[in-house]
């Protein structure tokens, strides 16, 4: 019997996230025959993530569906280490997302399209031919089998090592620039305005930022990052657990995960012969809050449009694919270098300064709030940074 | 020379999440379905992904 494995492709595709779903999703529907590879039994699962993302970036890259949004989030409330609410209206509408059914919805609309999907199988090894990537070494079940294709995408999240087994140096070799994250989904929790919360002080986490994220169906998402420096000494749960009982006493989990965000830069190279790197595998997130789901959808749908006209053209090579490289350069790129001066100041503010600010804002009038005011004040000891952050927030 | 100490993995504590292969230098962890190999000729047991693991599920021991 022949395995649907032992073809060859035009794509494969590595990890079925929202990167991997958009990549597989715009190489079936050119016509390319795809191969999607999800090393989880379930697509979508396990949640590893806030699900808050703005709606601009999101319809960026796709038109989504009703039923991936739980709701829509006009203003966000930010609590100072003492407890003190101060809420800001949204510059832009976000989405609470439910991920496991869009990412779910993504790849049908691939397999629409005859896209083939394996789950449970993992990407082991890559391909080589001269210079370029040919194919990719799986495992699925308890069976081995080489996959060959033109072109492979590797949106293999932040464990990637399609990247490094492609030559590209995608260690995070700088612990200060990866956010360790552990978050609960949980029920029993109200918050008095219904927006996303974002708690900041030593007390509640010793650096980055935690978060109640409501998911509008009397559930939320209840997390918070930390930095290697301060797990070092205690573990992100434990943190989480003190968090949890301080500020949401009669909250009850429900699910627990954890993992890691990059909040650093993304790779220098994002392309070899035959291979392309996007999302979390190419280190792309917004530094300041470590959201990452519009930088991976966006990276994966011009990464693939690019790889499609290459496909057609019969020129996959690094210099052709390397277009993908510049145009990310010059532009989402640009946010994230960005974001990533920012995250650096803003991880120098200290309580003090956050509760002053918290005070100031707390007596202005909500409606006419914006983020740039608080990080004006959060920042105002480095003027140089406010320039940036405008530049970020307009 | 020989390492001196050696990393240990507990798989009843690992939640799969892959950010101690984020930031191993040397390549030496393998993520799997549901299992972790690592490989201990490249490891250099330095200690990075112990720090980086939520669930203290690598630890750092005596060769």
């Amino acid at each position: 019997m022949k395995l649907p494995l032992e073809q060859f492709y035009d794509a494969i595709v590595v990890g079925a996230g929202p990167a991997g779903a958009i990549a597989a999703k715009t190489f079936a529907e050119n016509g390319f025959s795809t191969l999607l590879l999800e090393k989880d039994r379930e697509i979508g699962l396990p949640v590893r993530c806030g699900e808050l993302v703005g709606k601009r970036g999101l319809t960026l890259a796709i038109n989504p569906d009703p039923s991936w949004i739980t709701h829509t989030v006009n203003g966000v409330t930010f609590v100072s280490p003492k407890g003190v609410r101060v809420n800001v209206p949204c510059p832009e509408p976000a989405y609470m997302l439910n991920r496991p059914v869009m990412e779910k919805s993504i790849v049908q609309m691939a397999a629409k399209y005859n896209a083939d999907i394996r789950v449970g199988t993992v990407a082991v090894g890559l391909l080589r031919k001269k210079d370029a990537i040919c194919g990719v070494k799986v495992l699925h079940h308890d069976m081995a089998i080489d996959v060959g294709c033109r072109i492979v995408i590797a949106a293999d999240g932040i464990e990637s090592r399609m990247a490094k087994l492609a030559g590209l140096n995608s260690t995070i070799t700088d612990l200060n620039d990866i956010g360790i994250c552990a978050q609960y989904r949980v029920t029993n929790v109200e918050s008095p305005e219904g927006f996303p919360e974002l708690h900041f002080g030593k007390n509640i986490v010793p650096d980055c930022y935690a978060w109640m994220f409501p998911k509008g169906d009397g559930t939320a998402n209840l997390g918070l990052g930390i930095t290697a420096k301060a797990a070092g000494k205690e573990s992100p749960v434990q943190i989480l657990n003190r968090f949890m009982t301080l500020r949401f006493p009669k909250a009850k989990p429900l699910a627990l995960t954890v993992g890691s965000v990059p909040l650093g830069l993304y790779l220098k190279k994002l392309v070899a012969g035959g291979f392309m790197v996007v999302g979390d595998a190419a280190r792309m997130a917004n530094c300041l809050d470590g959201g990452g789901i519009t930088f991976a959808m966006n990276s994966a749908k011009l990464a693939a449009s690019i790889a499609c006209e290459a496909l057609s053209e019969g020129d996959v090579s690094e210099k052709r694919l390397s277009v993908f490289e510049k145009r990310w350069k010059n532009g989402v790129g640009k946010q994230q270098e960005r974001s990533y001066l920012l995250k650096r100041a803003v991880l120098k503010v200290n309580d003090s300064t956050i509760e002053a600010a918290a005070e100031v804002l707390i007596n202005k009038d909500p409606s006419k709030l914006k983020y740039i005011d608080l990080l004006k004040l959060t920042v105002k000891n480095q003027p140089a940074l406010i320039l940036e952050a405008i530049k970020l927030f307009k | 020379m020989k390492k001196k100490k050696t990393i240990t993995f507990d798989i009843q504590k690992c939640d799969f999440c892959g950010s101690c292969v984020a930031v191993c230098k040397t390549d030496a962890l393998i993520l799997l379905e549901t299992s972790m190999q690592i490989e201990q000729d490249q490891c250099t047991a330095c200690g990075r992904c112990v720090i980086i693991c939520p669930f203290r599920a690598l630890t750092l021991e005596d060769a």
